[in-house]
C-alpha cells in the first residue's frame, strides 16, 4: 500500500503542472513494476506494417469504389451503375432492339391468344402468321391490318378465315407496331425486312380518316407503299437536367 | 437553403469541430505523448503490471502463470 | 513512465461512491433483461406458430416485438452501459461521484420512461418507427434521465485526478456525446416535426446504426479496453493502435447507417458512401481485434478462471466478427441476397447480445463485487449463464444466418412461391426459439446469482469466485477477515 504518496499529488494536478514525481518514493514504485519483466515494449507497439498495407489498401479501394458507383453525388441519379468515365449517359443507352420489344408485345398484347406461340393460329379460326404471305408481303397492307383490324374472308395459305381481327392503331405507339410487325416478319423462318416507325407512322397518317376495321378486297386494292416523309429535323434531345 | 437546413448544418459543423478540437486538444495536451505510461495509467500502486485483478487466491496466482 | 503515484485508497472509496446508482442501474438492467427475454420467447414462437397467444391484442406480434426491442435495447442493454460508463468514468478519472444519489434519480426516471413506453407499445400506441416505437411522450422523459447522466460524467470527468485519458475515457466521451445527439434529432426528425418521403427512411437508419456503432459499441470497447489488462495485469499491447482505433471508429461510423437502404429509393451516392464507409471500419475493428488479441496473446488460460474475462473476450471476439460481416453485407452483392431475410436479424443479435450483453456480463461479473462488498454466490451459478448464453447466442447465430442466406437465394429466385420459401424456414425459426430458451435460462440464473450479490445471501466467500475451482471449498466466514468494501482482491 502506499497511500502515504497520496498528499500533495492533488495540488500538483490542480495547479495544472506535469507530474515530475519529485518527492515521491521513485524506488518503491518501481519496485513492484520491477518484480515481473513485462514484455518492455507493451503499451507503445506500433502498427504493424502488414497492417498499414491493408489499410492502405482499403483506403484506395474505397476510393475507387465511391468514384465508380457515386452518381457523381446527385441527388437524381438513383442508379449506381454508371458508364464509365468519360462516355455519356446517351451513348451508353444500348438501341432498343425491335425483335426482342416485339416478342414481348406479341406476349403482352394478347396477339398469341389467337395466333398462339408458334404462329400457327386456330385451324379454321385464326389464320397463321408464320410463312402467311400477307406478313412478309406488302407493307402498307401489314400495318393496315394491324392499325385498325381486319375482317370478312381472307385467305392465308390457300385457307379461307372469317373472324375479326382487333384494331391496335389506338393502343400500340408507332414504333411498337413496327417492333410487333418486324417480329413477325423474322421470327418462324418468316425473312422478310423490318418495318420501320417511320412507314408505320406514314401509313397511320394516310389512314386518318379510316375508322372502320378492312377486308381483304379493299386491303388487296392497294398496290403503293406508303410515302415516308423525309426525315425532318429531329426535335432536340430531352434537355439536360 | 432554408432555415432548417442551415441550422442542421450549423449543428453538423459544431459536432465536427468538437471532434478536430478533441483531437487537437489531446496532441496539445501530451496526451499521445507518452504511450507507455498511457497504457499502464490503469493500474493503482498495488496492483502493477504483472498482478491479475480479478481476484486470483493468493495460493494460486503461481498456478495460473 | 510518468512518475505518478496511484494510491489504491482512492479506489475503494470511489468505488463506494459510485455503488448507490450504479446497482441502481444495474438492477433494473437486469429486470428489463428477463422481461425482454420473455418477450422475445413470445416474439418468437409467434414466427412459427402464428396462433399462440393472438387473440390478445395486447400480444400480438406487431407489438411483443417492438416492446422486445425497446425493453433490451433501453432497458436492459442502455441501463447496463449507462451503470458501466460510470464506474468506469470515476474509476479512470480516479474521482468520487459527487450527489450519487442524483445518478439513481436519474436511473429512476429512466425505468418510469421505459415503463410506460412498453406499456404503451403493447397497448397498441407504437410510434411504428424502428428503433423509436415508444409512444412521443417517452423520449423527453428518457432525455431527461439522460441529460443528468451526461452531465455528471462531464462533471466527473472535470474532477479528475488522473492527468491521462485514457483510451476508454475517449470511447466513454464518444458516447455521452453521440447518444444525446443522435436520439434527439432523430425524434425530432422523426416523430415531433416529421419530415417527408425518403429522407425518414435514412434518417431512421442513420440512428438505428448508430445507437448500435456509437452508442453501444464505445461503452462496450471502453469496458474491454480496462477491464481485460485489468484483469490480466499488463497493459493493452499497442496504445498507440487504440488510439487509432478510436478516432477511426469516430470517422468513419457515422456515415454507414445508409447501407440498410441499399436498393431503396434514396439516391445511388448515399448508400455508396455509406458502403464504402463500412468498408473502412476495417480499420477501427483491426485495430481493436489485434489489440485485444494480443493483449491476451500468452494469458488465454486465465479464460478458464476469470469469469469476467471469459465473457469480456467472448464479447470481444464477437465484435470482431459481427464487423466483419457487417461489412461484408453493407456490400450490395451480398445484400442482394441477405436483405430482408432472417440473416440480418442474427447479424443485428450478434453485435447487441454477443458483444455488447457478453461484455456487459463480464463488467458486472467484476464491478459487483467491489460495490456490495459481497463475493458471487456460486461458480458452478456463473459456469451454466455463461455457457447457456454462449451456446445460445452461438447456434442462434449459426442457424439464422444459415436460414437467411436459404431464405435469401430463394427469394431470389421468383419460380418459387412465397409461401413455400416461407414454409422452409420454419424448422429454422423453432431452433431459433430453442436457442431463445437457452438464453433465457441462462439470464434467469443470472438474475439470481445478482439477487444473491445484492442480497448478501449465500455462504461469506473471503476469495473472489473463480470458474477454476469448486464451490465445495468456499472459505467460510470464521476462517479469514471479510473483504473490504472495493478491496482488491
Ligand atoms: C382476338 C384474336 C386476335 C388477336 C388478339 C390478334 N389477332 Fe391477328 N387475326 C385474328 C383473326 C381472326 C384474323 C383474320 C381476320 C379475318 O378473318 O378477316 C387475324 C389476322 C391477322 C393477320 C393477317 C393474316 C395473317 O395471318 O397473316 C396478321 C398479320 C395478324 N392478325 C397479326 C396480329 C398481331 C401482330 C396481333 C397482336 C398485336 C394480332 N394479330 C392479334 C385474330 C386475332
Amino acid at each position: 500500500m502506499s497511500s502515504a504518496n497520496s498528499p500533495g499529488r492533488s495540488e500538483s494536478q490542480f495547479s495544472g503542472q506535469v507530474e515530475t514525481g519529485e518527492g515521491h518514493d521513485v524506488q518503491g514504485l518501481h519496485a513492484p513494476i520491477m518484480r515481473e519483466k513485462a514484455d518492455p515494449r507493451d503499451g507503445f507497439e506500433p502498427i504493424p506494417p502488414w497492417m498499414a498495407g491493408i489499410f492502405g489498401i482499403v483506403v484506395f479501394m474505397g476510393g475507387m469504389y465511391l468514384q465508380r458507383y457515386s452518381g457523381d453525388f446527385r441527388a437524381d441519379i438513383y442508379e449506381e451503375r454508371r458508364p464509365a468515365i468519360g462516355a455519356s449517359a446517351k451513348k451508353d443507352q444500348k438501341p432498343v432492339d425491335p425483335i426482342a420489344v416485339g416478342k414481348r408485345l406479341y406476349a403482352t398484347q394478347g396477339c398469341v391468344s389467337c395466333h398462339q406461340a408458334n404462329g400457327m393460329g386456330q385451324a379454321g379460326a385464326i389464320p397463321p402468321v408464320a410463312k402467311s404471305e400477307w406478313v412478309a408481303g406488302s407493307a402498307a397492307r401489314l400495318s393496315r391490318i394491324l392499325l385498325q383490324g381486319l375482317q370478312g374472308d381472307v385467305k392465308v395459305l390457300d385457307q379461307t378465315y372469317n373472324g375479326n381481327m382487333p384494331a391496335f392503331g389506338t393502343k400500340l405507339k408507332d414504333e411498337q407496331i413496327a417492333a410487333v410487325l418486324t417480329y413477325l416478319r423474322q421470327e418462324w423462318g418468316n425473312q422478310a425486312e423490318a418495318i420501320t416507325t417511320e412507314s408505320i407512322a406514314a401509313a397511320r397518317e394516310a389512314t386518318k380518316d379510316h375508322s372502320n376495321a378492312w377486308n381483304a378486297g379493299e386491303l388487296m386494292a392497294i398496290t403503293s407503299e406508303d410515302k415516308v416523309a423525309a426525315p425532318v429535323e429531329k426535335p432536340a434531345q430531352r434537355a439536360k437536367p | 437553403m432554408t432555415l432548417t437546413e442551415i441550422i442542421w448544418m450549423a449543428c453538423a459543423f459544431i459536432f465536427g469541430g468538437t471532434a478536430v478540437w478533441g483531437l487537437s486538444w489531446s496532441v496539445r495536451a501530451g496526451q499521445l505523448d507518452d504511450l507507455n505510461g498511457a497504457a499502464t495509467s490503469i493500474f493503482d500502486d498495488d496492483e502493477p503490471v504483472g498482478l491479475r485483478t480479478d481476484g486470483f487466491p493468493t495460493g494460486q496466482v503461481e498456478k495460473f502463470r | 513512465m510518468s512518475l505518478v503515484t496511484r494510491p489504491p485508497d482512492r479506489r475503494v472509496s470511489i468505488d463506494a461512491s459510485t455503488r448507490l446508482p450504479v446497482l441502481v442501474f444495474f438492477t433494473s438492467a437486469v429486470f428489463w433483461l428477463v422481461t425482454g427475454s420473455f418477450l422475445a420467447i413470445l416474439a418468437s414462437i409467434k414466427m412459427h406458430t402464428p396462433g399462440f397467444l393472438a387473440s390478445t391484442s395486447w400480444l400480438t406480434f406487431g407489438r411483443v416485438r417492438p416492446a422486445h426491442l425497446n425493453a433490451v435495447a433501453y432497458g436492459w442493454a442502455s441501463m447496463a452501459g449507462i451503470g458501466v460508463l460510470l464506474w468506469l468514468m470515476a474509476r479512470l478519472s480516479r474521482a468520487e461521484l459527487r450527489y450519487p444519489w442524483l445518478l439513481a434519480v436519474a436511473g429512476g426516471i429512466w425505468n418510469v420512461g421505459i415503463l410506460l413506453g412498453i406499456v404503451g407499445i403493447l397497448s397498441g400506441q407504437s410510434s411504428g418507427i424502428e428503433w423509436l416505437e415508444f409512444p412521443p411522450y417517452v423520449p423527453p422523459i428518457l432525455v431527461a434521465a439522460y441529460a443528468i447522466v451526461g452531465v455528471w460524467a462531464v462533471v466527473t470527468f472535470r474532477d479528475r485526478r488522473e492527468k491521462h485519458v485514457y483510451v476508454s475515457q475517449w470511447y466513454l466521451f464518444g458516447a455521452i456525446f453521440w447518444f444525446p445527439w443522435l436520439y434527439t434529432v432523430t425524434n425530432l426528425l422523426m416523430v415531433y416535426q416529421p419530415i417527408t418521403g425518403v429522407t425518414q427512411a435514412s434518417v431512421n437508419w442513420w440512428y438505428g446504426h448508430n445507437a448500435l456503432g456509437l452508442w453501444f459499441t464505445p461503452i462496450g470497447l471502453a469496458a474491454a479496453y480496462y477491464l481485460i489488462p485489468k484483469v490480466i495485469g499488463r497493459p493493452i499491447h499497442s496504445y498507440y493502435l487504440s488510439i487509432l482505433g478510436f478516432w477511426a471508429l469516430a470517422l468513419f461510423y457515422n456515415w454507414n447507417g445508409a447501407h440498410h437502404l441499399i436498393g431503396g429509393p434514396v439516391p445511388a451516392w448515399l448508400v455508396t458512401v455509406s458502403s464504402v464507409a463500412s468498408g473502412m471500419m476495417i480499420i477501427p475493428v483491426g485495430a481493436v481485434a489485434i489489440n485485444h488479441h494480443m493483449t491476451m496473446w500468452g494469458y488465454f488460460h486465465v479464460l478458464k478462471y476469470s469469469p469476467t474475462l471469459r465473457f469480456i473476450v467472448f464479447g470481444s471476439m464477437c465484435y470482431t466478427a459481427v464487423s466483419l460481416q457487417g461489412m461484408s453485407q453493407s456490400f450490395r452483392t451480398l445484400n442482394q441476397v441477405t436483405h430482408f431475410t432472417h440473416y440480418t436479424v442474427a447479424h443485428a443479435h450478434l453485435g447487441l447480445y454477443g458483444f455488447f450483453s457478453m461484455v456487459m456480463f463480464g463488467c458486472i461479473y467484476y464491478i459487483m463485487p467491489r460495490l456490495t462488498g459481497w463475493e458471487w454466490a456460486s461458480s458452478r451459478m456463473i459456469k451454466i449463464h455463461f455457457w447457456t448464453t454462449a451456446l445460445g447466442i452461438g447456434s442462434y447465430w449459426t442457424i439464422l444466418t444459415w436460414g437467411g442466406l436459404m431464405q435469401g437465394i430463394e427469394l431470389n429466385d421468383s419460380d418459387l412461391p412465397f409461401m413455400t420459401i416461407m414454409k422452409r424456414t420454419i424448422p429454422y425459426l423453432w431452433s431459433r426459439t430453442f436457442s431463445g430458451v437457452l438464453m433465457t435460462t441462462g439470464h434467469l440464473v443470472f438474475a439470481a446469482l445478482f439477487a444473491m450479490n445484492l442480497l448478501h445471501l449465500g455462504e461469506r466467500r473471503t476469495e473472489p469466485t473463480l470458474l477454476g475451482d469448486n464451490d465445495d471449498n468456499v472459505a467460510t466466514e470464521s476462517a479469514q477477515a471479510p473483504p473490504v468494501l472495493g478491496s482488491s482482491h
